[in-house]
């Protein structure tokens, strides 16, 4: 079943898991595949958030501290070309 | 009108309640048909929408003649879809066709009431007229997003299925755009026709009032005990209304969105009204922003057609939460309030039980502009409850004890707090309750007030549009 058109050169870095996010960047930085992103923390955990594309991190999509759930997008990248 | 129809589209669920009466609408597609249809007795303009194929621009056009002839003539639209999507290709036109239904749809909202059933997928930003609807009616097979999981894959790297994405389910309590959430199309159309019977056809006209059997000074004993004395148990709201209105029937709408807050609507003395309570049940009745949205979207949706309101308050205040904060708690709040406040209809308050606070106020209090306000003899009617109130007037006080003397202390206060401040003769006093009433009491007491009310009129401003938020 199709959805509405989208063509977004855009790609959102999601929460590993449910808990506190925790930024390791800040918009404008270059990411490369696998890159630290973030962590997000709950129970003293830390759950590392890798960038699962290369791209230039344009903003976060969730504060330092902000309760995220899994899966929830923290950043958002404009794709390599 | 043109192209007028002869009958029912061959497969067409036409024998599900009555017969066609006066077909309006149809363009040379048929994917799309449209007519005036009796259902349960009422008349109501038909359009079902559903095809093998993707809609073409002549479809839209058909829904649109449809949705606009209904608010010309009065007569509540119940679109019936099975699928719904738009033939993409090089030619804009089934893309904006659907844009002539939206506007179509806004310019009859609030004339006739809007109802979707939807028993497939709705797919693309098309999905967006579900949104638009008074009453969406999902059945398990219905799904409905604007961005295709590919889309989410594409963005994301997330895999997600249609109906993880947009199932029943999903639409039945996270997102809150369905109303109700039945196994199939038929039971769609049932609870469809009892909704439709209990609205007017049209905003200008009265909803209908039925010949009850269930007496109006009927007591109401359970009520003496439904509810616990102790402001920390929860209970069901829904037994409580059930008690209070007529032969206990409540058509309860988003059961699974906005928990915290009941809305449906149920009859007093066969007077249609829309019912707001707060849910004890669910984070003890506390506001929170889908409960705000789904109470302001229902308060103003009775107030569109005439619907007098019923609001049963027992709410310790808004959830608090950095999160929430964050998610626009204010505004969303505003919504209800919004709603409430520029209501003419009928309202009646009953205070239950706890009444604290800002959600005391948006729970349609006096100064929001309710009609009659009754008061349960237990109910608490204050800033907030008395562990709270103590802690911040008596802070500085309580740290000169010891903490073995403190505990004693500070319940002596609360106490004090509670004897004074936490009962409903202070609120009756300045004049913010209208009664004090034995909880046995409380149907008759709401059949007597609304009788009083029902030739209530007001005369409105007259202004472009309000600029509320939406």
């Amino acid at each position: 079943m199709s959805g509405d058109a989208a063509e977004i050169n855009t790609w959102l870095l999601l929460a590993s898991s449910t808990g506190r996010f925790r930024p390791a960047v800040a918009a404008d930085d270059w990411v490369y595949l696998g890159s630290l992103v973030g962590h997000v923390v709950a129970s003293g955990r830390e759950s590392p958030v890798h960038a699962t594309r290369a791209g230039t991190l344009m903003g976060l999509l969730a504060d330092d501290g902000q309760l995220v759930r899994d899966a929830q997008p923290v950043a958002w990248l404009e794709l390599a070309s | 009108m043109t192209d007028v129809v002869t009958g029912p589209r061959p497969g067409a669920s036409t024998d599900l309640v009555g017969p066609w009466l006066r077909p309006i609408a149809t363009g040379a597609s048929s994917a799309v048909v449209a007519g005036v249809r009796e259902l349960d007795g009422r008349s109501v303009m038909w359009i079902e929408v559903g095809s093998t194929r993707l809609l073409a621009r002549t479809d839209f056009d058909v829904m649109s003649r449809a949705v606009a002839d209904a608010a010309s003539v009065g007569l509540p639209i119940m679109a019936l879809v099975t699928t719904m999507a738009p033939t993409l290709g090089p030619e804009p036109g089934p893309l904006v066709g659907w844009g002539g239904v939206a506007r179509a749809l806004t310019a009859a909202s609030g004339i006739v009431p809007i109802l979707f059933l939807i028993d497939g997928a709705v797919t693309t930003g098309i999905a967006l007229l579900l949104g638009l609807a008074d009453v969406v009616i999902a059945t398990d097979h219905a799904i409905a997003y604007v961005s295709a999981p590919r889309a989410v894959a594409a963005t994301s790297g997330r895999s997600v299925s249609p109906v993880e994405l947009g199932g029943a389910a999903v639409h039945g309590g996270q997102s809150g755009l369905a109303s109700m959430v039945v196994e199939t199309l038929e039971d769609a159309v049932v609870i469809a026709a009892d909704l439709v019977a209990f609205l007017p056809s049209n905003n200008l006209s009265e909803p209908p009032r039925t010949q009850g059997h269930d007496p109006v000074d009927r007591p109401t004993p359970r009520l003496a005990t439904l509810v616990p004395d102790d402001d920390r148990l929860a209970y069901d709201v829904r037994d409580v209304i059930e008690e209070i209105v007529d032969d206990g029937e409540l058509c309860e709408l988003r059961v699974g969105f906005g928990r915290s807050i009941v809305c449906g609507l149920a009859r007093l003395d066969g007077h249609t009204v829309g019912v707001v309570a707060s849910q004890p049940a669910h984070l003890a009745g506390a506001i929170d922003i889908p409960s705000s949205q789904k109470a302001a979207r229902f308060v103003q949706w009775c107030d569109a057609f005439g619907i007098a309101l019923l609001t049963l308050v027992d709410t310790p205040g808004y959830l608090p939460g950095r999160d929430l904060e964050w998610d626009g708690m204010i505004r969303h709040g505003g919504q209800l309030a919004f709603a409430y406040a520029a209501a003419t209809v009928p309202r009646l308050c009953v205070i239950m039980r706890k009444a604290f606070g800002g959600a005391y106020i948006v729970m349609d209090c006096a100064t929001m502009g309710n009609d009659v306000c009754f008061a349960w003899p237990n109910s608490k009617i204050a800033v907030m409850g008395a562990s709270g109130a103590v802690q911040i007037l008596h802070q500085r006080h309580l740290a000169g004890f010891s903490t073995e003397d403190a505990l004693g202390e500070r319940q002596r206060l609360e106490d004090d707090y509670a004897a004074l401040h936490l009962s409903p003769d202070d609120a009756l006093r300045r004049g913010y309750v209208d009664a004090v009433i034995d909880p046995t009491q409380t149907r008759t007491a709401l059949c007597r007030a609304l009788g009083t009310l029902s030739a209530k009129r007001s005369v409105p401003i007259a202004r472009k549009h309000h600029t509320g938020p939406l």
